[in-house]
């Protein structure tokens, strides 16, 4: 059996003592913790500022877009560079109404159609990008608890060992033992609050941001519709003077 | 995403270093050096049950009375007792005060009248004297009137004549070779008695055989006094005690509580109007198993039947179903004989 050297009584107790007298196990379980913590919290900044960013672009977009801008100089301009959140919709919308038209489709019906699911799948693509990594978040703030705990349990297992090869149970020669334990805890506590804390917040802001592009789809939608209604009327009429 | 990587792991690294160098370990508790204080349980009893003991006796010691004065004076001695030497005398259980009629010591001056013949004596002093003595003196004194008259001369010598015959008479009558002395003052303790049993024990001793009968009947004589048990009597040094000496047989407050308590639960309080005045008082003897010895009796009664009854039938259940009194039994002294006073007005106020 492994045993574990004990700290001698009025060893030192500070965080770097802690950690370099705990046991193999328990240094994994504390570097593992704290990896988490660090990719947690810059899963949180990279969300924030990307939120930020989103939403200062949905207001842009919309400023130029009910601005009375002509959709065809909108679409030109957008479709050169990689437009993201509404752009993106947009683009997607308006290059299939482009192709239908270019090739003369006679169906306004299908049409709809066709641009409805080309809006979807630009929709759900862009939500993947504003959703990802948060599952992480939702990871470390449920398991890193557990996995502190089990790094306690070693802990204090193998220092319970220890105790018993040294037989002696002075509270002084017990304590560093289940101190150094007890870190662990500490270190998956410290990763999960802000985790949960971050994931929450992170999670009602990507369904704000994902409630306001479905409300740009329907609206657009319903403008195309309406455009192509207009068109096939009139090509009706037309049709009805020759 | 790699602003948030570096912007997080810049943040872990300046919050792991600021622990690393404020969280330092905790300052030790300061216990202050609390010297284990010894606690010591004392009983009422050892309040209320002091022995009388030496002041200047160690105070660890065991407790041990004050040794009585006299030693044993016979250390071979086979009878217990508080006698200077061994006696057959069977222990008396008590000293009765007997009353003794002590006679008056007779005055020297007074010695001679009880003698047994007092009659004879002084004839037989003045039976040899006054043969010559009167008729010298008589003749020496009147010698000049002998002259005169020497008629009386012939006449007074015949008269001592006539007083010698009387004085041969009494010869017959055992004649006392010593002054009897005076009859014995019969007090239990004498100051001569005390002087002179050891003496004669110690001539006992050292003539045993020729003695031993009157021995035996010296012992049988001395039952008068009490001689009961050489309890009081140790070698063991004195303890400190109290001042007063209590006996040490006493029930303490506490166990005479206990008794109280298991005749109370088995007392069924008479229920009468006036039930608060109905004191009975009950004695009752126990042997050495706490068991009752024959019936308890009432001494006080309360004038109500039911109550006395009740009282009694008390004493006898609670025998029954405890089994016998839970008494200390090296106090069985102290309880051998009780009297419990059975007071329903405690209750029922």
């Amino acid at each position: 059996m492994e045993q574990i050297g004990l700290a001698a009584p009025g060893a030192e107790l500070s965080l770097w003592a802690l950690f370099m007298q705990a046991g193999f196990v328990v240094k994994i379980v504390m570097i593992g913790l704290l990896a988490a913590s660090v990719w947690s919290w810059a899963v949180m900044i990279d969300k924030t500022l990307a939120y930020g960013r989103m939403r200062r672009a949905f207001n842009r977009f919309e400023d130029t877009f009910w601005s009375g801008q002509s959709l065809e100089e909108l679409y030109r301009s957008l479709a050169e560079k990689k437009p993201t959140g509404m752009g993106a919709l947009f683009v997607a919308a308006m290059r299939e109404w482009k192709k239908s038209f270019e090739r003369g489709a006679k169906s306004p019906i299908s049409l709809q159609t066709r641009i409805d699911r080309a809006m979807d799948v630009a929709l759900s693509r862009e939500m993947e990008a504003i959703e990802g990594r948060l599952g992480f978040l939702a990871s470390v703030g449920s398991a890193a608890p557990f996995i502190g705990l089990f790094g306690t349990v070693v802990g204090i297992m193998t220092s319970f060992q220890a105790i018993a090869g040294s037989e002696s149970t002075n509270l002084a020669v017990v304590a560093p033992g289940i101190a150094e334990a007890l870190l662990a805890t500490a270190l998956g506590l410290v990763a999960a609050i802000p985790a949960v804390i971050g994931y929450n917040k992170l999670t009602s802001d990507a369904a704000k941001l994902s409630a306001r592009m479905e409300g740009f789809a329907d609206e657009f939608s319903a403008i195309l519709s309406r455009q192509i209604d207009e068109r096939s009327s009139a090509g009706q009429r037309a049709q009805a003077a020759q | 995403m790699r602003v948030g990587l570096v912007t997080s792991g810049i943040l872990h690294a300046v919050i792991l270093t600021w622990g690393m160098v404020a969280l330092h370990a905790p300052d030790a508790f300061d216990v202050p050096d609390v010297e284990s204080l010894p606690v010591e349980l004392v009983t009422l009893a050892e309040i209320t049950q002091v022995q009388k003991g030496a002041e200047d006796a160690k105070k660890d010691g065991p407790a041990t009375p004050v040794p009585t004065e006299k030693p044993p004076v016979d250390p071979e001695a086979e009878n217990v007792g508080d006698q200077k030497l061994d006696q057959q005398a069977p222990e008396t259980a008590e000293q009765k005060p007997v009353e003794v009629e002590q006679a008056q010591l007779p005055k020297p001056s007074e010695a001679p009248t009880p003698e047994p013949a007092p009659a004879p004596e002084p004839v037989e002093q003045v039976a040899p004297e006054p043969q010559p003595e009167p008729t010298t003196e008589v003749a020496a004194l009147p010698e000049p009137k002998q002259e005169v008259e020497p008629d009386p001369v012939p006449e007074v010598a015949p008269q001592p004549a006539e007083t010698q015959p009387q004085s041969r008479i009494p010869d017959s009558v055992p004649l006392p070779t010593r002054r009897p002395e005076p009859p014995k003052a019969q007090t239990a303790k004498t100051d001569e008695r005390r002087k002179t049993e050891p003496e004669k024990a110690q001539s006992a001793q050292r003539a045993p055989e020729s003695d031993s009968k009157n021995d035996e009947v010296a012992a049988l004589l001395n039952q008068e006094k009490a001689s009961g048990g050489g309890a009081q009597r140790t070698t063991r040094e004195a303890s400190l005690g109290g001042q007063r000496n209590t006996g040490g047989s006493e029930l303490t407050q506490s166990e005479m509580d206990a008794l109280r308590n298991q005749i109370q639960a088995c007392w069924n309080p008479p229920a009468a109007v006036d039930a608060s005045d109905l004191k009975v008082s009950v004695r009752f003897r126990l042997d050495q198993s706490g068991m009752l010895d024959g019936n308890p009796q009432v001494t006080k009664s309360s004038g109500n039947r039911a109550a006395d009854e009740s009282a009694r039938r008390a004493i006898m259940i609670c025998e029954q179903r405890n089994q016998g009194y839970k008494l200390p039994a090296e106090k069985y002294d102290a309880w051998r004989d009780v009297v419990v006073n059975f007071d329903p007005s405690e209750i029922y106020r």
